[in-house]
């Protein structure tokens, strides 16, 4: 994947077969956004805040949402969030949080850091396409946190 | 009258008989038949303010207006020529006096005429002096009326016959003037006792004959009015000389009688009054030098009343001799500076007995100068004993009541407590020593704390006692109690350490007992050999009883603390043991949650991805077994829901609140059935009481019970739950019936356990999680469940709540 390449979508999850199956659902469901894949909490701030392997990364390219998997190495999936929350050229990023359960105490947790939705990865994968359907309605439109 | 007769028969008298007229003492007037005057003389003129030409021209009637011409000119008819008579009557001066006269007429003939002669003498002097007697009898019947005595003249002899009385000598005698007009009843009249009387009558008769007035006086003789009134009179007797009578009178004594009476009675009220408040009076006559003590005082002193208080010296020697001098001078001050004193003094009665009085002196002055000393004597004794006691009971009960503070407020700490009672008892009882052995364990060891004599010096220390010794003492069923040199051995045990150089002959020492147990010694070593006396014995006592109860209360509280940090290090470890397992389980949890769901996801999703992408290389039986990988990897990822579920209803907190239960139940069965299920099936909903409860787990139990029936009854073409409710006492029982394939009551046991299914996979799906959340949300709710049903027949579940809302036990909580 060119990394200068403008994208709409970062996907942070370090599960490679999740990474292929999400990869999978939103093709499917024809979102062809340009999406990239960090694989660990650090990546993905340095992906954000262009440092590291993408110091090149032109800052202005902010990607339109931002699909992060909570259980994450290295950094944590809600230490990214935090992060992403409090710094001035992040915050207004959209930030739907992926989680393998519902009963995640860390679902709280991160809305409570400005997560601004959340998907439980179903084991299902019809549903999970469901889910990841539903799902672009809420960077393409209004974002609000569903209660 | 002899002059007149001599006059000249002619109309006017010749000169000689005027001259001799005018030498005549009386108004002489001459009038005619008709009363014409027709001659008088100067007196006459003078007396009446006319000139004599003026009288001349007047009538008899002019001057008189009593005169009456038809009697005059009968007296002249009647009486022969010559005679007189004598009238009175009334003369009018020309100025308008009227003057009475005394008027001497004689009828004469003058010249042949019918004449009288009138000689009118001025009376007007008689009638003044006449009516000045009269006036002087008035005044004197008055005040004899008036006098405060009652006097009469009578005879007594013994007929009583008044010959005058006054209006208040019957008064006196209770009786009236009419009464005493009989001669023979005076006697009777007034005195009405018989006996009395006749003692009375022979005395005043004897009195009377014997003709000395000295004998005729009478006192105070009681008399007994009419309406049983005695009243009181003084008689007196005074024979008149030359006759025959007596000058009696009376004075009626009853007021002063009674007064005399009162004052008496005053006098005796006084002198008890005196004796019950045993103050007496007395005063000092600086000119007489004369003392007078009422009867208190010579009781105060000691003296019988022979005693001669005139002696001032002797009387300040009753006082012990310091306050002896006191009372001198103050005496003296009084005498010499007008100086008051009031002193509270020893006095050594004549008995020996000691006393102590209120003595107070103050001076009278007259004109600035000092006449006499009055004063007071007091026995206060018994007050200042009173008053001396109550202090001392004060200073008493204010120790104890500090011990009490203690008490209440140091159950922990014996040392402040028994350094607290030490500091107290050392200024009450002025001990040698005092010490307080305590033991708030079960040791053998007790910690002494103890003051020596006078210092201010608070010392302690420790000794061990011989279990044989405490043993003893506790076996010996004394307790709190004073036992004259009782153990001995254990106080010199003590004693030694404390004083070693004493010897310990006299030591009391009191165990300290409460429950049983020894708690303390108290030991009490006096300065003096007095024993303690009565009143510190009771405090003591009380001191004791407090002691040993705080005692007890102390070792209590140690035991309770340290079973307490006991228990508290238990329940630390066995929470943190908890802790410990707890979180092993959240991250048990937190592993199923996601890390057995990864390899799910990928079995499903890569299996989807077969065929999908490889449908068409595989026959229908590599599609019916991706199909069933599918299926499996579904099922499993629902069993991990179900579960965690499960083990989420244990740890969270329960938060209760009004739950519509009937709503509820309506709601859940609305959100778990589709309009067409809803159509094959029928729901009989009844009224259902609302619950206290958590409204999330609730609908946990409503949406898994309401699950399986539909569930369990869903191949009955009239299908039918009936949802109700019955209720006992403190429970409300909710059930929901249906009429699906029912269950085999041997295996009710299993119903409700994890992963216990009476019926396979392929007849109905499920994971065997449903009904032990069911059990395990209404265990937290301190409610009951349980299930009735026959195969073939339907199935009940049952579930209590409780009516108050209070929950049996909190897992999460």
């Amino acid at each position: 994947m060119d990394m200068m390449k403008v994208v709409d979508i970062l996907l942070v999850e370090d599960n490679p077969n999740d990474v292929e199956l999400t990869l999978r659902a939103l093709k499917k469901r024809n979102m062809a956004n340009p999406t990239h894949v960090v694989e660990d909490g650090a990546e993905a701030l340095d992906y954000l805040f262009c440092r590291g392997m993408y110091a090149d990364r032109n800052a202005k390219d902010i990607p339109r949402v931002i699909l992060l998997d909570l259980k994450l190495p290295k950094v944590s999936g809600l230490e990214v969030l935090e992060i992403i929350k409090s710094d001035e050229r992040t915050k207004s990023i959209p930030v739907v949080v992926l989680t393998s359960s519902r009963e995640d105490p860390d679902i709280k947790a991160a809305y409570r850091l400005g997560a601004n939705s959340y998907v439980v990865k179903p084991v299902d994968f019809n549903e999970f396409l469901d889910r990841m359907s539903n799902l672009d309605y809420y960077w393409l439109l209004v974002n609000q946190p569903p209660v | 009258m002899n002059n007149a007769s001599s006059m000249p028969s002619h109309g006017r008298l010749d000169h000689t008989i005027l001259e001799q007229l005018e030498q005549f003492g009386d108004a002489l007037f001459i009038h005619s038949f008709d009363g014409r005057i027709v001659e008088v003389n100067g007196r006459a003129s003078r007396s009446l303010g006319y000139a004599r030409e003026e009288l001349l021209k007047m009538t008899v009637m002019d001057i008189e207006p009593d005169f009456n011409l038809h009697a005059a000119q009968n007296v002249w008819s009647s009486t022969v020529l010559g005679a007189e008579i004598t009238v009175d009557g009334h003369q009018c001066t020309k100025q308008g006096n009227v003057i009475p006269v005394e008027i001497r007429i004689a009828p004469v003939m003058h010249h042949g005429q019918r004449q009288y002669v009138r000689i009118v003498h001025d009376v007007s002097r008689w009638v003044e002096i006449e009516n000045q007697l009269k006036e002087r009898n008035e005044l004197n019947r008055i005040i004899m009326d008036n006098l405060p005595a009652g006097l009469a003249v009578n005879s007594a002899f013994p007929r009583v016959e008044f010959v005058y009385m006054n209006d208040k000598f019957p008064q006196y005698y209770g009786v009236t003037r009419e009464e005493l007009k009989d001669p023979d009843s005076f006697w009777d009249v007034v005195y009405r006792d018989p006996e009395f009387r006749k003692t009375m009558k022979a005395q005043v008769l004897d009195a009377i004959a014997s003709g000395d007035p000295e004998r005729m006086k009478w006192t105070e003789v009681p008399l007994v009015t009419e309406d049983g009134e005695i009243r009181y009179i003084n008689a007196y007797g005074t024979p008149l000389p030359g006759r025959n009578l007596l000058l009696s009178w009376v004075l009626d004594v009853t007021e002063q009688k009674r007064a005399q009476l009162e004052l008496m009675e005053a006098q005796s009220l006084l002198n008890q009054t005196q004796h019950l408040a045993k103050m007496g009076g007395w005063s000092y006559d600086l000119e007489e030098k004369r003392i007078r003590w009422t009867e208190e005082v010579y009781r105060i002193h000691g003296v019988s009343p022979e005693y001669d208080p005139n002696e001032m010296d002797s009387n300040f020697e009753f006082y012990l001799p310091t306050d002896r001098e006191m009372l001198r001078e103050a005496f003296d001050q009084a005498v010499s500076l007008g100086q008051p004193y009031d002193l509270q003094l020893r006095l050594q009665r004549r008995d020996g007995k000691l006393i102590w009085v209120r003595t107070i002196g103050k001076p009278m002055k007259k004109n600035g100068k000092i006449l006499e000393i009055q004063g007071f004597i007091m026995d206060i004794s018994e007050m200042k004993r009173m008053t001396d006691e109550l202090t001392a009971q004060t200073e008493k009960l204010k120790v104890l009541h500090d011990i009490d503070l203690v008490i209440l407020e140091n159950i922990e700490s014996d040392e402040l407590l028994v350094t607290t009672v030490l500091h107290n008892l050392k200024d009450l009882l002025q001990p040698k020593l005092i010490a307080i052995a305590t033991r708030i364990t079960d040791s053998t060891g007790f910690s002494v704390h103890f003051t020596k004599g006078k210092s201010e010096d608070f010392g302690n220390t420790v000794v061990q006692l011989k279990k044989s010794i405490i043993d003893a003492i506790e076996k010996s069923g004394l307790r709190n109690t004073f036992i004259p040199d009782g153990f001995r051995e254990v106080s010199l045990e003590i004693v030694r350490q404390i004083m070693p150089a004493e010897t310990q002959d006299s030591v009391v020492t009191i165990p300290l007992i409460a429950s049983d147990a020894l708690r303390g010694l108290f030991i009490l070593r006096m300065d003096h050999d007095e024993p303690v006396d009565g009143m510190d014995m009771e405090l003591l006592q009380e001191v004791f009883s407090l002691l040993s109860i705080a005692l007890e209360k102390i070792f209590l509280n140690t035991q309770i603390k340290s079973y307490f940090a006991e228990l508290e290090q238990k329940v630390e470890s066995r929470t943190s043991m908890l802790k410990a397992a707890n979180d092993e389980l959240e991250a048990f949890s937190y592993s199923v949650s996601h890390d057995l769901r990864a390899p799910l996801r990928a079995i499903s999703g890569y299996t989807r991805m077969l065929v999908e992408d490889y449908g068409n290389n595989l026959d229908s039986e590599g599609k019916r077994i991706c199909e069933v990988i599918s299926q499996n990897a579904k099922n499993m990822g629902a069993l991990i829901d179900d579960l965690l579920s499960f083990s989420r209803i244990g740890r969270n907190a329960l938060q209760p609140t009004m739950v519509d239960m009937r709503n509820l139940a309506y709601s859940v069965y609305h959100e778990l059935t589709s309009t067409d299920m809803r159509e094959n099936m029928i729901l009989e909903l009844g009224e259902l009481p609302a619950a206290t409860a958590d409204p999330t787990l609730i609908k946990q139990v409503w949406m898994n019970l309401i699950g399986n029936a539909i569930k369990f009854s869903s191949k009955n073409p009239n299908a039918k739950l009936q949802v109700g409710y019955g209720e006992t006492d403190d429970e409300v029982i909710y059930h929901i019936k249906d009429n699906g394939v029912g269950f085999d009551m041997r295996y009710v046991d299993k119903l409700f356990g994890v992963f216990q299914r009476l019926h396979s996979i392929k007849e109905f799906e499920g994971t065997g999680v449903g009904l032990a959340i069911v059990q395990r949300i209404i265990h937290r709710h301190g409610g009951r469940v349980w299930a009735q049903g026959a195969v073939g027949e339907g199935a009940t579940f049952f579930f209590s709540l409780r009516k108050d809302g209070i929950y049996g036990y909190d897992e999460g909580g």
